[in-house]
């Protein structure tokens, strides 16, 4: 196979005769679908970068199977490596490069690139650094992702959600993210109800979902500039069943939801959010809001409709910090909390048998669940 | 024509010389300039009389070509001042496109709609702008700065939708134009377009990421179309509940039996809220409805015949029974109606009465029954959304009256 590859690279250049170039695309292709293939193209780095060079090849399938080759590659984690290794050419900056482009019609393909390569954490701080350094920036890819319909050529940029979402993992990531001067994070907001595309609203509510840990943050997130709370109640929200005065009682987002509102159908999302909420109750003024909000009849509502036993827990555990009084939680920051190592494990175990479909007794969870200081 | 005068000239006053060395010429030019002063010298001076004075010099003024535009009389309308021919004469040279390239002549129709604009003449000075624009001169800046300026005026004027129109054009022509996005931002927000808000914000914000004030709006707009969506909602849900009620209105009243007769003929056997609605005055605002305790409450008239008289009763409910709502008409407490000269109409004399319309039949009511059961009757028909019962009392009239209708 080894000859047969280096065959291959001398058709591998842009000048090559036309069909000749197309099917040693076509072939390097079909090579990353097998482990040996993959194995063998991620030690030849001049192949790679001989792809990278076609991706904008005239010839439409041509550079189609360029992108499917670094596509397949960066899925792998040894293939990811080697791309980040080449020498010839910057990936990361050339992906960047395609997907700013309104013009190019791969840009999809170039956004599995990006998400691939910054998936794994020991590549993604590496991916992160050279997406600062390029022009685009983070603030450039979020204003791209958040402009429907940037890509004219039908490239509809939803991967690029994920290529985000992994950014939010890295501090740094977030702290960009949550720059209070400039307008990136509100822009995120409005694609979590986003019905288009689940991967996207999955991402962007995770890339959400991750920048609540920062309780640095939360002030911001919770008051007027972000407003963060009730948009991460409107997917655990129903149909309009309350009273005109519980409605006016509610944050104007979640007011007389029309008959047809559904709620987030993917239960690893209501996870998310549910976590999410959770987050933001850790300090004292983040409870207060959500009480002044008065969630309290979104989640009540949303605990008679849920069905998945993880997400009933987060649902019953969010209340429990909401409709207690401060002097019965008694600590203003829960993250100071330290639960003794046996109770912690007791705790877990609890939760375990619970979620196994265990007790349905839930007083006991509830009443043990304060913890001892 | 410069060229025939030139000719005529050379023929005349140089006897058709063209070739002229410099001392020729030299010494024309000062052969010339003697006979200026010459000329001048043998003119009698006279006192200058004809300059502005005192008491003339606002006529003057107003007058005047350079100066007319902007003097305006009290109490003149803009649009409506005589135009001085002098300065429209002066208008035509500066905008005549023989004169001048259309460049020449779109600037200069800016600079006029600008001194406009300095005088609040906003709808001359948009009128310049267009002119301008008309032009289609291939300075872009120029055009950007028209359609910009146009839709300065226009914002002026309260045209907001003709100016954000015009902003478009001019970001379209001048991509870093951050006059016409802030000028944009301000008419979109006064149309509400909070879409259109926030796609001019991002462009500003693209132009000058810390530009805050535009932040600031943004946030603004976000919160007011939040406010916007919520009212949305709540009117539609407020518009379906009415729908709701009046079909479940609808349907109760056909679950009581009750036949409803319309004064125009219709093709359909479904009733509608139309048909409901009372004609008569007295019960406009008491059209039947459904109670807390789930039942219908209807304006029932009390018809006269004898005296030609009526009574309205707003509130009947169905269950109540028809001598207790009498009673409160014609109960020993109650005084006699002013009509009731003799005083014969008493509870006890009273029969009650309704018209059966399609067999023009004169059908008694037990005045002990409730109102549901006589509207069940089949022979019943409600008109105009209010039941009518016909009182009578014993004596000459009644007898005359029932003999009026067959059996």
């Amino acid at each position: 196979m080894e000859e047969a590859v280096a065959e291959l690279q001398q058709f591998l250049v842009p000048d090559a005769r036309k069909d000749l170039k197309s099917a040693a695309c076509m072939t390097t292709a079909q090579l990353t679908g097998t482990p040996e293939g993959l194995k063998l193209l991620s030690c030849r780095g001049d192949i790679l970068c001989a792809v990278v060079r076609l991706v904008r090849d005239p010839e439409t399938y041509t550079a189609k199977d360029a992108m499917r080759v670094l596509v397949n590659m960066s899925a792998e984690e040894e293939g990811a490596t080697a791309l980040l290794k080449l020498d010839g050419v910057e990936v990361v900056g050339k992906m960047v490069e395609l997907v700013k482009d309104k013009e190019y019609a791969h840009a999809d393909f170039a956004c599995g690139v990006l998400a691939n390569l910054s998936k794994r954490r020991e590549h993604c701080q590496e991916v992160w650094k050279r997406v600062c350094d390029g022009p685009t920036k983070l603030e450039g890819l979020i204003h791209i992702l958040c402009q429907i319909d940037y890509n004219k050529k039908g490239a509809k940029l939803h991967l690029l959600a994920p290529v985000i979402t992994n950014f939010s993992q890295l501090p740094h990531g977030r702290r960009l993210m949550l720059d209070k001067e400039s307008y990136v994070f509100q822009r995120l907001i409005p694609f979590m109800e986003y019905k288009e595309s689940k991967g996207r609203r999955m991402s962007v509510i995770a890339t959400v979902h991750n920048c609540c840990f920062d309780k640095e943050y939360h002030p911001w997130l919770l008051g007027d500039e972000v407003d963060l709370a009730p948009r991460l109640a409107l997917p655990l929200a129903g149909p309009d069943t309350f009273t005109l005065e519980e409605n006016e009682s509610l944050p104007p987002d979640l007011q007389f939801l029309p008959d047809d509102k559904e709620r987030e159908q993917d239960v690893e999302v209501r996870k998310l959010l549910l976590q999410a909420l959770m987050q933001l109750c850790i300090t004292r003024s983040g409870r207060e809001v959500l009480r002044d909000q008065n969630l309290y009849l979104i989640l009540r509502e949303h605990h008679k409709w849920e069905e998945d036993r993880h997400c009933i827990m987060l649902n019953e555990d969010l209340v429990n910090l909401i409709v207690r009084t401060e002097q019965e939680i008694g600590e203003d920051d829960l993250s100071n909390v330290n639960v003794p190592e046996d109770l912690a494990s007791k705790f877990v175990a609890e939760d375990e048998k619970y979620l196994a479909g265990g007790t349905e007794d839930l007083t006991t969870l509830q009443e043990e669940d304060t913890p001892d200081k | 024509m410069a060229e025939e005068w030139k000719e005529k000239v050379i023929e005349e006053k140089l006897g058709g010389k063209r070739e002229w060395t410099e001392e020729e010429r030299t010494e024309l030019c000062h052969q010339l300039d003697q006979d200026l002063e010459h000329h001048i010298d043998n003119m009698t001076s006279t006192k200058y009389k004809d300059g502005w004075t005192e008491e003339n010099w606002k006529e003057q003024m107003s007058e005047h070509p350079l100066f007319a535009p902007y003097v305006q009389e009290e109490g003149v309308t803009e649009g409506e001042a005589p135009i001085n021919p002098l300065s429209e004469g002066l208008a035509q040279l500066k905008f005549d496109p023989e004169h001048n390239t259309p460049q020449e002549v779109a600037q200069n129709y800016k600079e006029e709609g600008i001194l406009q604009f300095k005088y609040k003449k906003y709808r001359l000075a948009a009128a310049n702008f267009s002119e301008g624009i008309k032009q289609k001169c291939p300075d872009g800046e120029l055009n950007a700065q028209l359609y910009n300026n146009r839709a300065a005026a226009n914002s002026h004027l309260g045209n907001y939708r003709s100016a954000l129109k015009d902003c478009e054009k001019a970001f379209e022509l001048k991509p870093d134009y951050m006059k016409a996005v802030s000028r944009a931002v301000e008419c979109a927000t006064k149309l509400k377009l909070w879409d259109d808000v926030f796609m001019w914000c991002d462009r500003g914000l693209k132009l000058d990421p810390g530009e805050q004030r535009l932040k600031q709006t943004r946030l603004t707009a976000v919160k007011e179309k939040k406010l916007q969506e919520r009212d949305q909602r709540k009117k539609t849900q407020e518009e379906k509940r009415k729908e709701s009620d009046e079909q479940s209105l609808l349907n109760t009243i056909q679950a009581r039996g009750v036949r409803l007769g319309t004064t125009a003929s219709k093709a359909s056997m479904s009733i509608t809220l139309s048909d409901l609605e009372p004609c008569h005055p007295a019960a406009q605002g008491s059209r039947v409805h459904i109670n807390e305790c789930n039942e219908l409450v209807w304006p029932v008239m009390l018809l006269y015949p004898e005296y030609q008289e009526t009574d309205i009763i707003q509130h009947f409910s169905e269950n109540d029974r028809i001598i207790d709502q009498l009673e409160a008409v014609f109960g020993d407490n109650v005084p006699p109606a002013p009509w009731d000269q003799q005083h014969k109409y008493r509870l006890q004399n009273l029969h009650v009465f309704f018209e059966d319309r399609q067999r023009a039949k004169l059908c008694r009511v037990d005045a002990h029954v409730t109102l549901a059961q006589t509207l069940s009757d089949p022979r019943y028909q409600v008109m105009g959304g209010t039941p009518g019962l016909i009182i009578l009392v014993e004596g000459k009239f009644m007898t005359n009256f029932m003999s009026k209708y067959t059996g």
